[in-house]
């Protein structure tokens, strides 16, 4: 039970950080990252500076997704 | 079942209304939103359900299919093509690659089946830049088709990720009958394992339906010309013209919403049923 709820709070941690649309349609002064580096690439046309947010992002995240797969997975 | 006592039985039907209410409070909202005339929608305190019976209209619905304010069908149609070959061609690949993962031998199998279920890992916020330098390179900008290729590459881990538990599940001896009855891998495949795993398929044709119905991030970014855009694009545009009223959007929400509910709906049943039960003896 605690590792059925364990792993769905983590999936979900995970991809709630990715969550972007519902964010940004809801309203445009919520400044998370996703919504950031949106902005960045398709507002601005900084497309580098847009990858190097979702880079950021990413390696925020990569201790969770290793012990996701770890943990989970099973690797 | 577990006997429980008559006060936690009570306390544990409060949790389930409270959550059924808390899901479902949106969905009322938006309808009856959508029924209600432009003055109730701004009253204060706001009520639910319009005051009287002369508040009640069905404007909303009519303006929305008028195709000089929303256009709707072509929204709509947009998004049905694209969803349609998604989940088409998603089903299809998905059924090829998970059978392999879940039977064939071969080199290198575990590590491209980890692969998959890594690249899960990756949202959508995180691909969009290289994503739509890619299409812009290949010359797909402003295609239907680069919306396909992409939702195609969003829901591929998890269709092959699902399929292949549910074939995993499909008793090895029932194939072995097939095979020794003269059966191609392909042809077990097609006459036996898929026929038995329609609900599996079933589940996956939808889920990939409704993710790329639903999808906005990308169709903002890879769409430019209105005749093209899906229905998300097309709300999110409504909400930005002269024809903004909060009752329209509200109904184009709603006859956003119900393809899919219908779906769901209509395979439940199927979905719910196993077919293998009682397939195998011994």
């Amino acid at each position: 039970m605690t590792f059925v709820l364990g792993s769905i709070i983590l999936m979900r941690a995970i991809w709630n950080v990715y969550k972007f649309g519902e964010v940004y349609l809801l309203s445009r002064h919520v400044n998370v990252l996703s919504v950031y580096a949106y902005e960045k690439a398709f507002a601005s046309y900084e497309h580098g500076l847009a990858a190097a947010i979702t880079t950021s992002i990413f390696l925020m995240l990569l201790g969770f997704i290793i012990l996701y797969i770890r943990k989970v997975l099973k690797w | 079942m577990v006997r429980r006592s008559l006060f936690r039985n009570l306390w544990f039907y409060a949790l389930v209304a409270l959550t059924v209410l808390l899901s479902a409070f949106p969905f009322l909202v938006m309808f009856f939103s959508s029924v209600k005339i432009e003055t109730q929608q701004y009253i204060y305190p706001p009520r639910l359900l319009p005051a009287r019976l002369s508040d009640w209209t069905l404007k909303n619905y009519r303006d929305v299919l008028n195709p000089s304010i929303f256009p709707f069908t072509r929204y709509f149609g947009n998004s049905f093509v694209t969803s349609a070959l998604t989940s088409g061609i998603s089903v299809l690949l998905a059924t090829l690659g998970s059978y392999s993962f879940a039977r064939l031998r071969y080199p290198g199998r575990h590590f491209i089946q980890r692969s998959v279920v890594l690249v899960y890992m990756f949202g959508g916020i995180l691909l969009v830049v290289p994503l739509f330098q890619i299409i812009v390179n290949v010359g797909l900008y402003d295609t239907r088709v680069s919306l396909v290729i992409v939702y195609l590459m969003q829901t591929l881990p998890v269709a092959l990720y699902m399929l292949g538990n549910y074939f995993r599940s499909v008793p090895k001896e029932i194939e072995e009958a097939a095979i020794i009855d003269g059966c191609s891998r392909l042809s077990v495949l097609f006459r036996v394992v898929l026929p038995l795993s329609a609900p599996a398929i079933a589940s996956v044709f939808i889920y990939t339906f409704m993710i790329s119905w639903n999808e906005y991030l990308f169709a903002s970014v890879f769409l430019i010309s209105h005749e093209k855009y899906t229905l998300p694009m097309g709300l999110s545009s409504l909400f930005y013209t002269e024809h903004f009223v909060w009752g329209r959007m509200m109904a184009a929400s709603l006859l956003t919403a119900v393809p899919i509910v219908i779906m769901f709906l209509s395979v439940q049943r199927f979905i719910a049923a196993g077919l293998t039960g009682g397939g195998v003896k011994g």
